[in-house]
């Protein structure tokens, strides 16, 4: 909304004479009052100095075909100029005369030139060249019984004004004309609101005018019938003042509808009334279907709920949203029908959204406008405005009333205005205030009074709603900032650190976090919505897993949910190949979307909840080897095993790891050969491998680089707990390495899980005993996968996987001769687990 | 070997000079004290001439023994420190650069999101706050309605909503990306009993982008039930806070506006914490910075999770986390958060 500091200035009078605050300190005064000012720009600066020329003669320019010489009397001399414009006017009209020395709008100033042979002293100008108008296909031309040589700036005030953009909220739609900013800022300021002078004549009734069949859908309805109108060009200074609104002159009957609608906050509509069938408006519910086209020649085709005005036939305006096209008014107008209605806002909000609309009448509508004295009048401004400037004379109105919001009665208890502002202010001040703002106060109960809002503020229904106004009016500034609440709450707080993703709280999820940071990690916050498209790439024949899908998405912004981290950590490992090609090792730790499951636990909102998506946490690594190659750590799968683990480990999980099956579900975004699952307990929580090469060659990735993905299913993971204390080693170990010889097809995760099944049979687990001697101290001390050869001396198609595998005995030292026994006993039980798979397994 | 053991003594002494002397390190040392002064070395092997001796030779043999053994002691020992004065200087002489590109592991790095989130956490839990979340596809219920947003009201229009379709093949309600962190309000009012302190820090989405807005985006959310909570509360919890998170005494203000859920309801400014308020590039030279929305709860949230506005009061407030990033970081643009590129987020190392 933007409103001007003249008109301000207009409506509001100090009563000891004083002007209002300067440009900054009135902004800060307004956006004090909870209207925040957006911003602020000041027009007609060096305008001061342009004048009212009298054409005194006009003849050709003897070289150019196009100008024209124009002698100008400028109240003192006689000017000779220079001006191309086709419509100077006769002598003895007025025009705007820029002299030598002026500067205009623009930057430019005037000097005295010569323009092809005749010597110009100064400047006609047009509108647009003073940036009062937007016409600039000619120049200026003022009234002529204006007199050569007095200021334009005096004879049209707002040339020079201050206009603020003022960013309304919703609740506030008394605040989208001038007088509702000029209602605050009284009662802020201390100055009286002075409302222009409002028509008051006797007319006669006309009981035809207006048929109210819908009285649920409006409230009251004014119609007022013209005659005699004279439909023109409005006068400059009403120009002026529309332009620095932002809004266009049209003519003088609509200039005056958006006059009234910028002071009063009022829509109103003005009818030729020559074109309605029977000169008369009914107010009724469209039939389905039926067309109507609106001003902007857009046709629509209205529903049984849209509330239309109608003349005796058919609909001529869409109710509060916009007029029809046919029965506009235009210069040939001279019947008119001015409608000031209030109509109920839900409904033209309904209508407006469903037929594509938004405008400056709908706009205040369906916040609420004043339906009372408001309506009253910004309908006899109008009244008063079109008789002066149209000639026209009204022939009378009728008045018809439908359902009307109720008038709330709201109880204020001083006491707690006082309680929730946290302030002292006195029961004096909060009445004043009230009363200042149009409430009627009934205050004979000291503690509780009983409070009626005025009509143009629908937003003042209850008890805060009155403490938010005292507040507003009182200010915040002296607002102390000092705790009355007790300042600790154990009952809440004790639950402070739980908001989980499974099994891990909020904490561990942030450990689980730095976990990948510590690795040499870089975190990536990956956007949630992704493009279906990608998506299916990524989950290849298992399909997209029922995603949610949005009504509205962006542009090009992604269609529904992620299902998935891969796409987003792709997309910007793209980026970082294209854009600088170093290595890439992201993480992200985020949700992932998709229907079934829902995720509605204990409690009050469990019902309801089973309607939601299942929102998942994953964690996920990406790395992309660097295009020069100068990776300090080599980019393969092992890498992100490694990492995967030791994120686990720092959680106080214990990870292992296990080959994939063929068919394993999930995996479709993996190398089929290249690729491996995670597991705590036995239970998969997570995968890793090379992304699979179709996936690498759609992001465009070049192929030489690998491309690692891994993930955790972070709400799968079982509850850390804390790791149980060892006590240290007091003897040594003993290693044995064992080498041996195996198709390439057995993961080195099955031969390690044989030696362990192997060792755990040969070798009691739970047996204590600490003189026991033991592979791997019981599990404590892995057994190490420590070469992986092929190649020379080993056939094709088979590998020479080098072990290590540690003994030792709580309290005391081993011999050679007893561990040798247990490895061979360990070793001949692994060969006979691992011969059903791969019968030529032997030691090298 | 002479007869006269003490002459063999002078002997030893005089050889194991020369042994001391050519001994080049301890080991060698150790050595020659092992062969002259071990259990069974050569000058330990010269007591057991005590016994052929007559007792009164016995005497000055013996003092002659203890005076000798004494003395190798000596030289023994003041080799062994000329030794290892030597070694240590040895030591001291070796020279490196250290100047040189140093050896470092690649540091990894927390988004700056996250470490703006911990910064924030931390210093609302150190104020007793509980810090809760909940989900990003949310019932339009605990998005809007509950929280005093009316259906077919413009302030539903001040948010620019994603709405999702349903479910297939169900007949539930259409569902929408929460636009705001304030659904965590209604339920932690519908789980909890007051006192309620909590933050909600958490993503939120609106359909906007350009170089101040994203799809996507995180707020946090302040929430406060008790009896007797005024706007002075609320004043004095943000101003513990910006204080206590940029780690420097700043003001806050209020200034009256609107909010559906609150009322009455303010916008809150910090004074600007890069020039202290007296006005910088940061601030625009106002020395002061827009950071959110507050209020008091309005009675309409109080009673749609079954609370008496008349027993209870509270406050609530929120702002973004992201800009409040770009505050404490300098990024200029809040797409850059989002895209991933390397050479961004390693310049926030954890």
């Amino acid at each position: 909304m933007l409103i001007s500091r003249t008109w301000l200035e207009e409506l509001l009078i100090d009563p000891q004479g004083g002007s209002l605050p300067g440009d900054d300190e009135l902004g800060d005064a307004i956006t004090s009052l909870g209207l925040e000012i957006e911003a602020t720009t000041r027009y007609g600066e060096g305008l001061e100095v342009i004048i009212v020329g009298e054409v005194r003669s006009k003849s050709p320019h003897p070289k150019a075909d196009r100008l024209g010489v124009v002698e100008l009397f400028d109240g003192k001399e006689t000017i000779t100029v220079v001006c191309g414009a086709p419509n100077v006017p006769e002598p003895g009209g007025k025009v705007a005369f820029a002299p030598v020395g002026a500067t205009l709008p623009g930057g430019l100033t005037l000097t005295a030139r010569e323009v092809r042979g005749v010597k110009s002293h100064g400047m006609i100008c047009s509108e647009q060249e003073l940036e009062i108008g937007t016409d600039h296909d000619g120049i200026l031309v003022l009234p002529s019984q204006w007199s050569a040589g007095e200021r334009l700036v005096d004879l049209v005030p707002g040339i020079v004004d201050t206009v603020f953009e003022v960013g309304i909220t919703p609740n506030r739609p008394d605040a989208l004309g001038h007088v509702g900013v000029a209602r605050d800022l009284a009662v802020k300021l201390q100055r009286m609101l002075t409302v222009p002078p409002l028509a008051e004549p006797k007319l006669p009734p006309l009981p035809d005018l207006v048929t109210l069949e819908a009285p649920e859908r409006c409230g009251r309805y004014y119609g007022f019938a013209f005659e005699g109108a004279h439909v023109k060009a409005s006068p400059l200074a009403t120009r002026v003042r529309l332009h620095r609104l932002g809004l266009r002159a049209i003519n003088n009957v609509v200039d005056i509808t958006n006059l009234v609608l910028m002071e009063w906050g009022q829509p109103l509509h003005a009818f030729d009334r020559g074109k309605l069938a029977e000169g008369r408006v009914v107010v009724r519910l469209a039939k389905a279907a039926e067309p109507m086209t609106t001003l902007d020649e857009q046709s629509i085709e209205l529903r049984d709920e849209d509330l239309v005005i109608a003349d005796a036939q058919e609909p001529v305006a869409l109710a509060g949203v916009m007029g029809g096209l046919e029965s506009g008014v235009t210069t040939g107008s001279v019947a008119l029908l001015l409608e000031a209605a209030w109509f109920s806002p839900t409904e033209v909000r309904r209508t407006a959204r469903h037929h594509g609309y938004q405008t400056d009448s709908s706009y205040r509508f369906e916040r609420g406008v004043d339906y009372g004295p408001g309506l009253a009048r910004a309908a006899s401004r109008a009244l008063g405005l079109i008789e002066k400037l149209t000639g026209a004379r009204c022939i009378g109105r009728q008045v018809v009333e439908g359902t009307l919001p109720p008038v709330p009665r709201i109880v204020l208890r001083p006491d707690r205005v006082r309680m929730v502002l946290g302030m002292q202010v006195e029961d004096s001040e909060c009445e004043s205030i009230l009363v200042g703002l149009g409430v009627e106060v009934d205050a004979s109960d000291a503690a509780a009074w009983v409070c009626r809002p005025p009509s143009h503020r629908p937003d003042l229904t209850r008890e805060e709603d009155l403490i938010e106004e005292v507040m507003r009016i009182h200010g915040l500034d002296e607002l102390p900032a000092e705790p009355t609440m007790p300042t600790a709450h154990w009952e809440s707080a004790a639950t402070g650190l739980h908001e989980p993703a499974g099994n891990l709280s909020r904490l561990q999820q942030d450990d689980l976090v730095d976990a990948f940071a510590a690795q040499g990690l870089h975190e990536m916050v990956g956007l949630a919505f992704a493009n279906p498209e990608k998506l299916a790439r990524v989950h290849g024949a298992d399909g997209i897993p029922e995603p949610v899908a949005l009504t509205n998405p962006m542009r090009g912004g992604g269609d529904v949910l992620r299902t998935h981290l891969l796409p987003g950590m792709l997309d910007a490992g793209a980026l970082n190949v294209a854009r600088h090609g170093r290595s890439v090792r992201l993480f992200e730790v985020g949700r992932i979307y998709r229907w079934g499951d829902p995720v509605g636990g204990e409690g009050p909102t469990s019902a309801i909840d089973q309607q939601l998506p299942h929102e998942a946490v994953r964690a996920a690594i990406l790395l992309v080897a660097s295009r020069a190659g100068d990776d300090r750590e080599p980019v393969e799968g092992r890498a992100a095993a490694g990492i995967l683990l030791d994120a686990l480990q720092y959680l106080g999980l214990s990870g292992s790891l296990a080959p994939a099956a063929p068919d394993e579900k999930g995996l479709a975004h993996l190398h089929p050969g290249i690729r491996a699952t995670v597991q705590v307990g036995g239970v998969q929580v997570g995968s890793f491998g090379a992304v699979h090469p179709d996936l690498v060659e759609a992001w465009e990735i070049p192929e030489e680089l690998a491309v690692i993905y891994g993930e955790l299913a972070v709400d799968a993971l079982p509850a850390p707990t804390p790791a149980d204390f060892v006590a240290l080693p007091r003897f040594p170990a003993t290693n044995r390495d064992l080498s041996l010889d195996l198709a390439v097809e057995i993961p080195a995760a099955d031969v390690v899980a044989a030696l362990s099944d192997a060792a755990a049979q040969t070798d009691d687990a739970s047996a204590e005993d600490p003189a026991r001697l033991s592979a791997g101290d019981r599990g404590r001390e892995p057994i190490q996968v420590v070469e992986d050869y092929r190649g020379k001396g080993v056939e094709e198609g088979r590998r020479a996987l080098l072990l290590r595998l540690a003994y030792r005995a709580q309290q005391r030292s081993v011999t050679d001769t007893e561990v040798q026994a247990l490895h061979d006993r360990i070793v001949q039980g692994a060969l006979e687990r691992l011969r059903t798979r791969d019968a030529a397994a032997q030691p090298r | 070997m002479s007869d006269d053991p003490q002459n063999e003594l002078s002997a030893l002494e005089a050889a194991f000079g020369q042994e001391v002397e050519q001994a080049a390190d301890e080991d060698a040392l150790y050595a020659v004290q092992v062969k002259y002064l071990g259990k069974k070395g050569l000058v330990s092997r010269m007591r057991s001439h005590m016994g052929k001796l007559a007792p009164e030779q016995r005497k000055s043999f013996g003092q002659a023994y203890n005076k000798t053994k004494t003395a190798l002691e000596g030289v023994l020992a003041a080799r062994g420190e000329a030794l290892a004065q030597a070694h240590r200087a040895k030591r001291l002489a070796q020279r490196e650069d250290l100047t040189m590109l140093p050896r470092r592991r690649s540091g990894g790095s927390l988004h700056p999101i996250t470490h703006t989130r911990r910064r924030l956490e931390a210093v609302f839990r150190q104020m007793g706050f509980d810090i809760v979340d909940g989900p990003h596809v949310e019932h339009e219920k605990y998005n809007f309605d509950d929280l005093n947003i009316q259906a077919e009201h413009p302030a539903r229009d001040m948010q620019d909503t994603f709405f999702t379709k349903g479910r297939p093949g169900s007949d539930a309600d259409p569902l929408v990306l929460r636009t705001h962190t304030s659904p965590v309000q209604i339920r932690s009012m519908l789980t909890r009993r007051p006192p309620v302190r909590l933050v909600a820090p958490g993503t939120v989405f609106r359909r906007d982008d350009d170089a101040t807005h994203s799809p996507m985006f995180h707020q946090i959310e302040g929430l406060c039930i008790d009896k007797g909570v005024g706007m002075a509360d609320l004043k004095a919890t943000l101003y513990r806070f910006v204080s206590a998170f940029f780690g420097t005494e700043l003001q806050v203000r209020l200034r009256p506006s609107f909010f559906p859920f609150v009322e009455p309801g303010a916008e809150f400014d910090m004074q600007c914490p890069f020039c202290g308020g007296d006005g910088c590039s940061v601030c625009q030279r106002v020395g002061w910075i827009e950071l959110g929305g507050s209020g008091m709860v309005h009675p309409a949230v109080l009673e749609a999770v079954n609370l008496d506005p008349e027993v209870y009061t509270g406050w609530a407030f929120g702002f973004g986390i992201d800009r409040m990033a770009m505050l404490l970081y300098g990024v200029p643009d809040l797409r850059l958060l989002f895209e991933g590129d390397v050479r961004f987020l390693e310049q926030f190392p954890c």
